[in-house]
């Protein structure tokens, strides 16, 4: 019986792994792990050799562009062309986000409405998930200043000992300037140098993530995971 | 290609820097690593575009899951190998049918007498060790399970590529693999 059972975690461990255990059997045997470690033994054991297999085929070098790729769809993209890469996103967004956005700035501000002038843009930073971190707003003041403010989003993964810089990216492809950090919670606001609106007008927003404080280098040095732009209310 | 592989402790040490955020040694894990990983998924989709978008989104997994990767279960390129797989295995199965197994796929080599040629792909001990284990099996039984692991196959699409009843293929597949076990354990 003993034997049985020994023989038995292993036949079915090692179909499991080939893949030949389907259907029922496969269901009935992973509910079996679940109770057994040491059927997770034996699962490991096949495994490591069987997937050997994969060792007695050709190495092939893949295409640099498919590293490439692979870095833009981890770090959105190298800074550099990375307004590229945001405008054809931008052309194929739906206008859907912006209107959104502008509704909940124009809610979010109406108390204050009063004393200081509206937003003139909006932006939803969002990853490459399409997945929104920051809600962005630009406000023009008559003295020539401007100020950005920063809402963070609940759908927001914080990084505690981290910071989120935000970048804005040139149109002329020049190095990117940094406008300070982003909140991880709740809202902040900066203050925005009058020689950058140019730059904000038709530039790209980007936000790397960075030791805590800021880049250290004064250039992003971190992965790029949220991108934007402004749109004008 | 013919670099000595990486150590696996050299691989786990990478994956154990990725999982922290570490870009550099991302890039140079997969520098090490996906030219093998890459004729796998070449191997299972037998088309150079399905392979690298394989290849890609194993990799941006690789990416995200490399915390979860544990060095007491599996070694670093089981672990990768295993999501390069799985990634191919599931690509090929959403792919319509007719496209099944290529007609290039050269499983017969496995069932050929002279093994020396799937010998000279080897770059790690290990493998040597099975593919003489695997020499002890009957061609037939040999190819099953290679095209099971290569393809995904399960027992019935085994007995219609291979021609023989699916009792046969079960029987096959059970024998050859305890018998690998047994090769294996002595080794």
């Amino acid at each position: 019986m003993n034997y049985d059972n020994e023989h038995l975690k292993d036949m079915l461990s090692a179909e499991y792994v080939l893949g030949t255990l389907r259907g029922r059997a496969r269901r009935r045997f992973l509910r079996l792990v679940e109770t057994r470690p040491e059927w997770q033994a034996a699962i490991d054991w096949w495994r490591h050799r069987l997937n050997l297999l994969a060792d007695m085929v050709p190495a092939i070098a893949p295409r640099k562009e498919v590293w490439q790729h692979i870095e833009i769809r981890l770090y959105g993209q190298r800074l550099r062309s990375a307004l590229n890469w945001w405008r054809g996103l931008a052309l194929a967004a739906s206008s859907f986000v912006v209107v959104l956005a502008v509704f909940m700035v124009i809610q979010a501000q109406q108390p204050a409405s009063i004393t200081s002038p509206a937003p003139t843009n909006v932006a939803v930073l969002t990853d490459t998930d399409a997945k929104a971190g920051w809600m962005l707003s630009l406000t023009r003041r008559s003295d020539g200043k401007a100020e950005m403010h920063a809402a963070a989003l609940p759908s927001l993964q914080a990084f505690p000992d981290k910071s989120f810089e935000l970048w804005v990216l040139p149109p002329d492809k020049s190095a990117p300037v940094s406008l300070g950090i982003l909140p991880q919670q709740g809202k902040a606001s900066m203050p925005i140098p009058p020689t950058l609106l140019a730059a904000l007008d038709k530039g790209g927003l980007a936000v790397s993530l960075e030791p805590q404080g800021g880049s250290p280098t004064g250039a992003p040095t971190g992965p790029v995971l949220y991108q934007g732009k402004l749109a004008q209310i | 290609m013919a670099t000595s592989p990486p150590s696996s402790p050299e691989l786990s040490l990478l994956l154990a820097r990725t999982s922290q955020g570490d870009r550099q040694a991302f890039s140079k894990l997969y520098e090490a690593t996906s030219a093998k990983l890459f004729g796998l998924a070449i191997r299972i989709l037998s088309r150079r575009d399905l392979a690298e978008e394989a290849l890609q989104d194993a990799f941006v997994s690789v990416w995200h899951h490399a915390g979860s990767f544990n060095e007491d279960k599996a070694s670093a390129m089981t672990w990768m190998t295993t999501i390069v797989r799985n990634r191919c295995l599931d690509m090929l199965r959403a792919m319509p049918h007719e496209h099944g197994l290529g007609e290039d796929q050269d499983f017969d080599q496995w069932a050929s007498e002279d093994l020396s040629p799937i010998e000279q792909a080897i770059s790690g001990q290990e493998a040597h060790v099975l593919l003489n284990c695997m020499k002890a099996l009957a061609p037939l039984q040999r190819q099953a399970i290679a095209m099971s692991y290569f393809h995904g196959l399960a027992h019935e699409q085994l007995a219609q590529q291979l021609i023989q009843p699916l009792g046969t293929i079960k029987t096959w597949i059970r024998r050859g693999l305890q018998s690998l076990k047994n090769c294996i354990a002595k080794a």
